[in-house]
C-alpha cells in the first residue's frame, strides 16, 4: 500500500507526537540527527550492506553517506557532545538504495537508545517501550518475537563450522529458514550427524516462551549457549513487571550474519501485516567502538510501515475538528468572519479563488454575502446576519 | 485464512493435484478463469500469479506464503523463508548450446538467459567471460538464430532442446523442484495453520 493521502503531513505530526509522548514518560530525549557522515568512518559499521549505501562527493573529493540508519548517528552525535546522554530517541528519515520496487529508497524512522545499563530490566524497557509506542497509536494484535544474536553462532561454532565464509553462509541460512537449501548443503558439509537434526530444529525453534525455552535445552551444546538462555529467561521475567511478557514470543534461529548485535534481538510484528514494523537488540561492542560507553540497547521503528498497518486498521481517523470553508464575494466580510471565528480557535479557510471541495465530510461552508451568511453544514443551509456571527464568534456554528 | 501464491500453469496444476491428495479441493479451478480460487472449506485461497512473481507476493506480505521454483527463489533471493520441498514440478537448470558447438575450450560466451543471476554467477565460479542477454522466453530461440553461443536455462524433459537442435553441455543445479515459502512475519503470526498445512503437504509427498 503506497501512502499518497493528501493529509500525510498531518498524520505524521499526529503520529510524531503519540510516539514522542511515549519516549518522553519513559525520559528518553530526542536528538537531532546529523544528514551526513564521512564514508571512511561508515565502512568499519557493519549494519548497512555496502551496496544500500547512497553516496555524495563534496567539494574536497571526500566521499559522503546519506543516513542510512539512525545508531550510527545517535552513537556519533552522543560522543561529541558535553552532556552525558543515557537515554535518547530520534524521529527521522534513513536512506537506502533498494532493489525491489516495493520498498522506498526514503524511509521515516523513528526509535530510542539505552546507554550504559545492561540489567535485564533495561532489556525489558526498550522492548516494553516498542510495545507502548504500538499501543499509543491504537495498534493491537501485537506480536515481539525475542531471541539471542549469539545462540546461533555459538551453535555453529560448537559444530565444527569455523571458517567465517561458512559461518555467514550458515547464518544466511538460518536466518531465510531455508531449509531447502540447508538440506543440500548440511549433507555436503563436514558435519557430524546428530548435529544435523538439530540445525533445522533451531531453524524452526520459535514459539510462545515456555514452549521455545523446553524444546531449547536438547540443542544447547554448551556453556555459551546455555548462558544465552538464562539471559533470555532473565529479561522474560523482567517483561513480566512491564506488563509486556504477554506480547512476547521467542524465536532462537534469530541470526546475526553482520554480528551487528551482541545480546538480544527482538523484531516486532502486527497480525495480518506482513511487514516488520520495528527491530531492535543490544549492541554493547558497537557502543564501545563508536561511542566509548559501555554498552547499549536500543529500537527503530518503521513509520512507513506503521502507517500502512493502521490504514489497513482504520486507526487513522479525521481529527474531529471541522474545518470551516468561508466563500461568497465580500471580501471584507468574509475576512472579519474567519477572524471571528478565529478567536474561537476554529479552523478557518478563506476561500479566494472558488476551488474549495463541496463534497468533503467535516467540513461547514460558509457563504458571505453581504448582510447575511448562508451556513451549510451537512447539507442543512440556516441563513444568519452576518454582524451576528461575527460577534458571537460563530457560537451559531457550535 | 491463509493466502498463496502459486505460479500459474503447470506449477498451479501439480499444486492443485497435491492440495487435493491431502483433501483440500479447489473446485473452480477447472472451470473458471478467476485468479484467486477459495479452497472448498475456505481455509485456503490460492492467488494465481506469474511464475517470476511468486516470492514478490511473498516478500511484500501480500500472500502469506507462496509455491515457487527453487530455480526463481534462487534468481531473485527473495527474502523470505523456504521451509520445505514439494517434489514437484522437477526440473534442472542447464548450459546448452547446438549439438555440432562445443564449449569445452572456449573463453568467453554470449549467453541468453531468464536467469541472469544465476548465469553470472555460475560463469564466473568457471572462470568463463560471459556476456549475458535477458529474454523472458522461448529462450532456445537465441542460438538457433546466432544471438548466443549458449542458452541458461531449466530443464523438464529435454524435449524442446531435443526438437531444436540443442542439446544440455553442463548442468548448473540440478533437482529443483517447487518449494514451500512463507512470508517472515506470517510463519510467526500464522504458524498453527502453516505448520498444520506443511504437515499435510510432508505426507502427501511420502505416499
Amino acid at each position: 500500500m503506497n501512502f499518497q493521502q493528501k493529509k500525510s503531513q498531518q498524520i505524521y505530526i499526529e503520529i510524531r507526537n503519540k510516539l514522542m509522548h511515549i519516549y518522553d514518560i519513559f525520559g528518553y530525549e530526542e536528538l537531532r540527527l546529523p544528514l551526513f557522515e564521512k564514508y571512511e568512518k561508515y565502512i568499519e559499521y557493519k549494519a548497512v550492506s555496502e551496496e544500500s549505501l547512497l553516496k555524495l562527493i563534496d567539494r574536497s573529493g571526500n566521499i559522503l553517506v546519506i543516513r542510512p540508519d539512525a545508531t550510527f548517528h545517535v552513537l556519533k552525535t552522543i560522543q561529541n557532545m558535553d552532556e552525558v546522554f543515557n537515554r535518547c530517541c530520534y524521529m527521522t528519515n534513513v536512506f537506502r538504495f533498494r532493489e525491489n520496487n516495493f520498498e522506498k529508497n526514503d524511509v521515516l524512522q523513528s526509535g530510542i537508545e539505552l546507554f550504559d545499563s545492561s540489567s535485564p530490566y533495561a532489556d525489558a524497557e526498550v522492548i516494553a517501550v516498542a510495545i507502548e509506542s504500538l499501543k499509543a497509536l491504537g495498534i493491537e494484535n501485537i506480536h515481539i518475537d525475542l531471541g539471542h544474536s549469539q545462540f546461533v553462532h555459538a551453535f555453529l561454532k560448537h559444530i565444527g563450522i569455523r571458517s567465517d565464509a561458512d559461518i555467514a553462509y550458515f547464518h544466511k541460512l538460518l536466518d531465510n529458514k531455508n531449509i531447502v537449501a540447508l538440506n543440500n548443503s548440511l549433507y555436503s558439509a563436514d558435519i557430524e550427524k546428530k548435529y544435523i537434526e538439530k540445525i533445522y530444529d533451531l531453524a524452526m525453534l520459535f514459539g510462545s516462551y515456555d514452549d521455545v525455552m523446553n524444546k531449547a535445552g536438547n540443542i544447547c551444546s554448551n556453556a555459551k549457549m546455555e548462558q544465552n538462555l538464562v539471559e533470555i529467561s532473565n529479561i522474560f521475567t523482567a517483561l513480566k513487571s512491564y506488563g509486556a511478557e504477554k506480547y512476547v514470543h521467542l524465536d532462537l534461529g534469530f541470526s546475526n550474519p553482520m554480528n551487528y548485535y551482541s545480546g538480544i534481538i527482538f523484531k516486532g510484528y502486527v497480525n495480518s501485516h506482513g511487514e516488520t514494523v520495528l527491530s531492535g537488540g543490544r549492541y554493547d561492542a558497537l557502543a564501545q567502538t563508536f561511542a566509548n560507553r559501555l554498552s547499549a540497547c536500543g529500537f527503530g521503528q518503521n513509520i512507513d510501515v506503521t502507517i500502512d498497518i493502521m490504514l489497513k486498521k482504520q486507526l487513522l481517523e479525521e481529527s474531529n475538528n471541522k474545518t470551516i470553508y468561508i466563500k461568497g464575494s465580500d471580501e471584507q466580510n468574509k475576512a472579519l468572519v474567519a477572524s471571528a471565528l478565529r478567536g474561537r480557535n476554529l479552523k478557518c479557510i478563506v476561500d479566494f479563488n472558488g476551488c474549495y471541495e463541496e463534497n468533503v465530510n467535516n467540513f461547514i461552508t460558509l457563504n458571505v454575502d453581504g448582510e447575511n451568511t448562508e451556513v451549510k453544514i451537512n447539507n442543512e443551509t440556516k441563513t444568519y446576519k452576518t454582524t451576528d456571527i461575527i460577534a458571537s464568534k460563530g457560537a451559531q456554528l457550535c | 485464512m491463509l493466502r498463496i501464491a502459486v505460479a500459474k500453469g503447470r506449477t498451479a496444476k501439480e499444486v492443485i493435484n497435491l492440495f487435493s491428495s491431502c483433501g483440500i479441493h479447489f473446485d473452480d479451478y477447472e472451470t473458471s478463469r478467476k485468479l484467486i480460487l477459495k479452497s472448498r472449506d475456505k481455509n485456503i485461497e490460492l492467488i494465481l500469479v506469474k511464475p517470476i512473481d511468486t516470492p514478490v507476493y511473498v516478500e511484500s506480505g501480500a500472500a502469506d506464503c507462496g509455491i515457487a521454483g527453487y530455480d526463481i527463489l534462487l534468481e531473485n533471493e527473495a527474502n523470505v523463508h523456504i521451509l520445505m520441498n514439494l517434489n514437484i514440478s522437477k526440473c534442472k537448470m542447464c548450459v546448452a548450446a547446438k549439438k555440432d558447438l562445443s564449449l569445452d575450450n572456449k573463453k568467453s560466451l554470449t549467453v541468453a538467459t531468464k536467469f541472469p543471476n544465476i548465469a553470472r554467477k555460475h560463469f564466473e565460479k568457471t572462470g568463463i567471460d560471459c556476456k549475458i542477454i535477458h529474454l523472458s522466453g522461448a529462450i532456445e530461440l537465441a542460438p538457433l538464430l546466432h544471438m548466443s553461443d549458449a542458452i541458461v536455462d531449466i530443464v523438464q524433459t529435454g524435449k524442446t532442446l531435443f526438437e531444436n537442435g540443442l542439446e544440455i553441455k553442463d548442468i548448473i543445479i540440478n533437482n529443483i523442484s517447487a518449494c514451500f515459502i512463507a512470508n517472515k512475519v506470517s510463519l510467526k503470526t500464522n504458524y498453527p495453520e502453516i505448520d498444520n498445512l506443511m504437515i499435510q503437504l510432508s505426507n502427501a509427498d511420502k505416499e
